[in-house]
């Protein structure tokens, strides 16, 4: 494995609710290789996008609180920054890419002075070497004629134009790790594949770390070196791609697998993908054991006693799993 | 046909006078910012001199709207008075606005105990209907014009500060700004330059309507002695003046000045009702 940019361990966060304590993130442990992508998969509601916000410290306090745990980001521990540091940090070398971009821009500036602005929040350089640089962004990332997308306002560009801009601003001032939450989850086929050729084009030249989050395997096979797969607050299986599409240990990953439709095989004579079994559990009050028990095909009196660790399987291959350690 | 631009200034220009009210509006604003800026040279007569040789004279072609109790030329007065009625107005705007949306933006956006200190004390001066509010400061600022207007200004600012306040919650929660958060601005950088921009339009609107009530209050705080002094010619304070002359059959006197502070209320009502249609498209399809 080459030398981590960003290693988590046992990462909390938790939310006040009405109904108790929610457990999101319960215990994270994963690393992401400098210049390698990293992809972060589960279910809805497993706690992705809140381990995401962690890192870049933007859980909303409150309802959340990250509780413990560890961030090492490029040497230091982010958790233990000021806020000031942070926001020096944030954009500049640990930058985020969201979900939406219908939405993500501030629809009453233009382009290019939204963009100008992020790079003048973290280079010392003037309006118009700001513009310039803007322009160079815009360029890279694909955007035709981008001297006049600077001038104009976000809702006259579509939405897949929108993410390359918001790509384009958050690569503005060259971090060493970007945050993709969905990134395309928002658009529709096409453009989707268009988008990730195009990050994982600017990872290639640009040297950056990615963290990918998304609920599409296929997504994470064309563009991660690694993979995560969460389950209820935990990471469940950690693995290179080709490990874990090869050799899936964690029976929720195999699950995941066999309820991907398969285009050229036949369709199961019941004609039903085979989903999971079950319901997530409760992020409130999580069970003794193991946190996949009740969906588990293979579950055996030690999974409901007592929780398996994550084992180290050699070669990087790493599983939440009795069956396997 | 060529696509429009539905979100330029000139479309929404157009819009704008499409809407027969909000022109009405617009006139009305005319008008009133021409005697602002012209009014007392506006009339052969001189809103000050004294003649008791025409005094109390119903409207004739000599004098249009008649003479007051001390022979001055009623419409040269009501001209010559604008500026002071309308300035007070924007005056008090003014101070609620500067005051008032710093204060609502920065409790919305930070919320929590900031909220809860700001808005207790909005809360509380909410509780006294405006007027009274204006007439208790006056009291204690002493009777003036200037004094006037300030007072109305204070007691805008409440009303000011809720709306800020319930825009700032709406916009912090907006994409947007966590994605500027998560490219490095500071809370302060938001507040200006997410915040407050995409608050603006309301707050537009609400100033206009606000200036129309501003003609009102300042002409009501001077019509019971807690604004304008004699001898200016503030139109709440002519019509307190003429009072005295209804029952005698000198209607004259109260029905222009009030005909005028009418006209204000209503023009800047219309402009802000009609701004409002044209920033909000839903109440464009009826």
């Amino acid at each position: 494995m080459k030398e981590v940019l960003l290693e988590i361990r046992n990462l909390q966060t938790h939310f006040k609710t009405d109904e108790g304590e929610a457990r999101a993130v319960n215990g994270v442990d994963l690393k992401v290789p400098k210049g390698e992508t990293l992809g972060l998969v589960g279910e809805s509601g497993c706690g992705k996008s809140v381990t995401a916000l962690s890192i870049m410290r933007l859980v909303p306090e409150p309802p959340g609180r990250i509780i413990g745990g560890e961030i090492i980001f490029d040497g230091q521990d982010i958790l233990k920054l000021r806020e000031a540091e942070m926001r020096r940090m944030r954009g500049n070398t640990l930058s985020m890419i969201f979900q939406e971009p219908m939405t993500a821009m501030n629809p009453v500036y233009r382009i290019g002075s939204q963009m100008a602005e992020v790079i003048q929040l973290h280079q010392k350089v003037s309006k118009k070497e700001a513009m310039d640089r803007a322009l160079d962004m815009l360029h890279k990332v694909g955007i035709p004629d981008p001297k006049q997308r600077l001038r104009e306002y976000p809702h006259q560009i579509s939405g897949g134009m929108r993410q390359r801009v918001l790509i384009a601003m958050a690569l503005s001032s060259h971090p060493k790790m970007v945050i993709a939450d969905e990134p395309t989850t928002a658009l529709d086929v096409t453009i989707q594949a268009q988008i990730l050729d195009l990050m994982n084009q600017l990872k290639e030249e640009m040297g950056t770390s990615n963290l990918l989050i998304t609920h599409d395997l296929g997504v994470i096979f064309e563009m991660a070196q690694w993979v995560a797969v969460m389950y209820a607050g935990k990471i469940v299986e950690y693995a290179a791609v080709s490990d874990l599409f090869s050799q899936p240990l964690h029976p929720y990953t195999t699950g995941l697998m066999n309820s991907i439709p398969q285009i050229d095989q036949p369709v199961p004579k019941d004609k039903m993908l085979r989903s999971i079994p079950g319901m997530v559990p409760s992020l409130f009050d999580l069970l003794e054991g193991c946190t996949f028990q009740d969906r588990c095909n293979h579950v055996f009196d030690r999974c409901r006693r007592e929780e398996p660790g994550l084992a180290d399987l050699g070669s990087g291959h790493m599983v939440r799993c009795w069956l396997h350690g | 046909m060529a696509q429009r631009n539905t979100d330029s200034l000139g479309y929404k220009f157009q819009l704008f006078m499409k809407n027969k009210l909000a022109l009405v509006g617009l006139l009305i604003l005319v008008l009133i910012s021409i005697l602002v800026f012209f009014g007392p040279s506006l009339s052969s007569y001189d809103a000050f001199s004294v003649d008791f040789s025409v005094k109390l004279r119903a409207p004739s072609s000599t004098h249009l709207f008649g003479t007051d109790n001390y022979g001055r030329d009623l419409m040269s007065r009501i001209f010559s008075g604008a500026r002071y009625t309308l300035l007070a107005a924007v005056v008090s705007v003014v101070i609620g606005l500067t005051f008032g949306a710093p204060l609502g933006l920065i409790s919305g956006y930070f919320g929590r105990k900031v909220d809860l200190i700001i808005m207790r004390i909005v809360d509380i001066l909410l509780a006294f209907p405006p007027l009274i509010l204006a007439m208790a400061i006056v009291s204690g600022l002493g009777p003036s014009l200037v004094n006037a207007a300030v007072a109305i200004g204070i007691s805008y600012i409440p009303i000011f500060a809720r709306m800020a306040r319930s825009r700032a919650i709406h916009v912090k929660r907006m994409d947007y700004v966590e994605s500027a958060i998560a490219l490095g601005s500071s809370r302060v950088r938001i507040i200006l330059t997410d915040v407050l921009p995409n608050s603006m339009t309301p707050l537009i609107v609400q100033a206009t309507v606000y200036t129309g009530y501003g003609i009102l209050w300042v002409a009501s705080l001077s019509f019971i002695g807690l604004g304008a002094k004699l001898p200016i010619p503030e139109w709440g304070l002519m019509i307190a003046e003429g009072r005295k002359y209804i029952i005698s059959g000198e209607w004259w006197l109260t029905v222009f000045p009030g005909l005028f502070i009418m006209l204000g209320v209503t023009g800047f009502t219309l402009i802000g009702d009609g701004i409002r249609e044209v920033t909000n498209p839903k109440l464009r399809l009826k």
